[in-house]
């Protein structure tokens, strides 16, 4: 198996709606991660693409309209999808294109543009409920989530204040990316106040929709070292999918995260998480997301997540950085490209790269996780200087 | 119980349900799209011009998918345009019979790449056929493919 190495990154403003089609988001994202990289399209071998479900763009068979503008015309091309937890998965099949030692590069590119879809683009997950016992009720997206968070806070005892602290800080983070969309200085009492949409889910627990585009570019080892004399490492991937019962499982606890973690870890030799990993990019389309994958992916114990919040730990100058982006809440969340957006940051933190977004600390080795489909898929990478 | 082999006709009998999706969409034209559709308001079909091959695409693209670098160049092609296809057209999306069959082309334009496919007529109309866009009145145009009426033999 060949070592592959991640040796360019770029990504579209994120935005509530962009001029630009999603083709074009494509090419601009992609553009950049060559430039980035060093490279031009004659070196491209591979493609894959991540965007999620055809209804947000309104265009079927979204991954042949999107190809020209990632590079894929007349190249080995496919795209991946696994819901929302597509945009960690993109980069896991880019490394398996380069790991199998089929190709010595491949471009990796998350697309989405949720603007087209009226009255909401939340009307796309219309039909993935039950059609006997839920759809009848007008289940939304937002009724699970909120029974979900609620689960979590009956289970560990965690106040709502605790989870508002994680839109605060990811708000605040995001006003260091030029990307983003929603950044912002807010309070606790901000979000409390918020707009109730179904609670205890309020308007500043949530991360906005959006259009946007992200993409890295991977190299195997032999190549990565003509581009760059500091490569970064994919070092451990890992995916996982539950039942589609979204009933049968204890919502308090993402256990397909756990086990794509524990792949990845396996793979990595990583033993110990919370030692072995300096900072992460885990998946925050709602505050309370972020504590639910802390411990998901063992960098926190079960119910540890708000504690460790609490305490300053997760900031961006603590002893965890978590979501150093400003991640879904604060940049936005095209879907897939807010995943890919997440293995971009690990690139930029480990390179050095972030500018003021940079971690305090000094980061060898960095997580990312993106969670979708019915509360049931977990994707995992994890990446090393 | 045996899933239903013919199209229902009451669905009481069957404990199925009804249901549809209630959206709609509002798309962008894009970078590219909004040069090329504002160019109709004016009578004038627009191609991007890759500085790097000399590649012109119609319609055009923001990017040259063979160099993968920004087109920002923008120049008229056409008028003159050659039919490189026909088709005679005598039922509608759902199949019902058209009063009167309706004739396409594909046309494509000197020194471009792609082209257009829009409603042609005319004497002698015919693969190979030398024909030109018929614009509407300029005050009735939206900046639409619609601005075109259709190409007609020259
Ligand atoms: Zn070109």
């Amino acid at each position: 198996m060949k070592r592959v190495a991640v040796i360019g990154a770029g990504m579209t403003k994120f935005r509530r709606r962009m001029l630009e089609t999603g083709r074009e988001m494509s090419f601009e994202a992609s553009r950049m991660a060559m430039d980035s990289a060093g490279m031009e399209i004659k070196d491209v071998e591979s493609v894959v693409l991540g965007t999620a479900p055809d209804a947000f763009d309104g265009v079927h068979m979204k991954g042949e309209y999107l190809m020209d503008g990632a590079g894929g015309t007349n190249r080995p091309y496919s795209r991946v999808y696994v819901g929302g937890g597509t945009g960690v998965f993109v980069p896991v099949a880019g490394w398996w294109h380069v790991a199998s030692g089929q190709f010595d590069t491949c471009l990796v590119v998350g697309e989405e543009k949720m603007s087209p879809l009226h009255p909401h683009p939340q009307y796309a997950f219309w039909s993935i409920f039950d059609h006997t016992t839920e759809r009848p009720l007008g289940v939304t997206l937002l009724w699970i989530f909120s029974l979900e968070m609620r689960r979590y806070m009956h289970v560990h005892k965690v106040r709502e204040e605790d989870i508002a602290l994680v839109s605060v800080k990811n708000k605040g983070n995001a006003l260091d990316h030029p990307c983003a969309q929603l950044p912002a200085r807010i309070t606790v009492d901000d979000v409390m106040k918020s707009e109730p949409i179904c609670l205890p889910v309020k308007r500043l627990d949530v991360s906005p929709t959006s259009d946007g585009a992200a993409a890295v570019m991977l190299a195997s080892e032999d190549v990565a070292r003509k581009y760059t004399d500091d490569p970064v490492w994919i070092d451990g991937v890992g995916w996982n999918v539950d039942t589609q019962y979204w009933t049968n499982r204890d919502l308090y606890y993402p256990r397909y995260v756990e086990e794509a973690a524990r792949m990845a870890y396996k793979m990595a030799k990583i033993d110990n998480p919370k030692k072995q990993i300096d900072f992460a990019e885990v998946y925050d389309p709602f505050d309370y997301k972020e504590l639910h994958h802390m411990e998901g992916v063992l960098l926190a114990d079960k119910g540890e997540a708000p504690k460790l919040t609490r305490e300053g730990v997760t900031q961006r100058d603590g002893d965890l950085p978590i979501n150093p982006s400003g991640g879904l809440l604060g940049v936005g969340n095209p879907i897939a490209a807010a995943g890919v957006m997440k293995v971009c940051e690990l690139y930029w933190q480990l390179k050095g790269e972030a500018g003021k977004r940079q971690v305090k600390k000094e980061v060898d080795r960095g997580l990312a996780q993106a969670w979708g489909d019915l509360l049931q898929v977990g994707t995992v990478i994890t990446m090393k200087r | 119980m045996m899933a239903p082999l013919e199209r229902l006709t009451s669905v009481e009998s069957l404990r199925s349900w009804t249901d549809q999706i209630p959206f709609h969409y509002e798309y962008t034209a894009g970078v590219a799209g909004e040069r090329f559709l504002r160019g109709f308001k004016d009578g004038r079909i627009l191609a991007s011009a890759c500085e790097e091959c000399g590649k012109r695409y119609v319609p055009p693209k923001m990017y040259c998918t063979d160099c993968f670098v920004e087109i920002r160049k923008y120049e008229e092609v056409g008028p003159a345009a050659t039919v490189a296809a026909l088709a005679e057209s005598y039922v509608d999306f759902e199949g019902k019979a058209l009063a009167r069959p309706r004739t396409f082309a594909f046309v494509t334009f000197k020194g471009a790449t792609g082209g257009l496919i829009h409603y042609a007529s005319g004497k002698g109309l015919g693969v190979g056929s030398a024909v030109a866009p018929r614009f509407r009145e300029k005050g009735k145009r939206t900046g639409t493919v619609l601005d075109i009426e259709e190409f007609v033999v020259r």
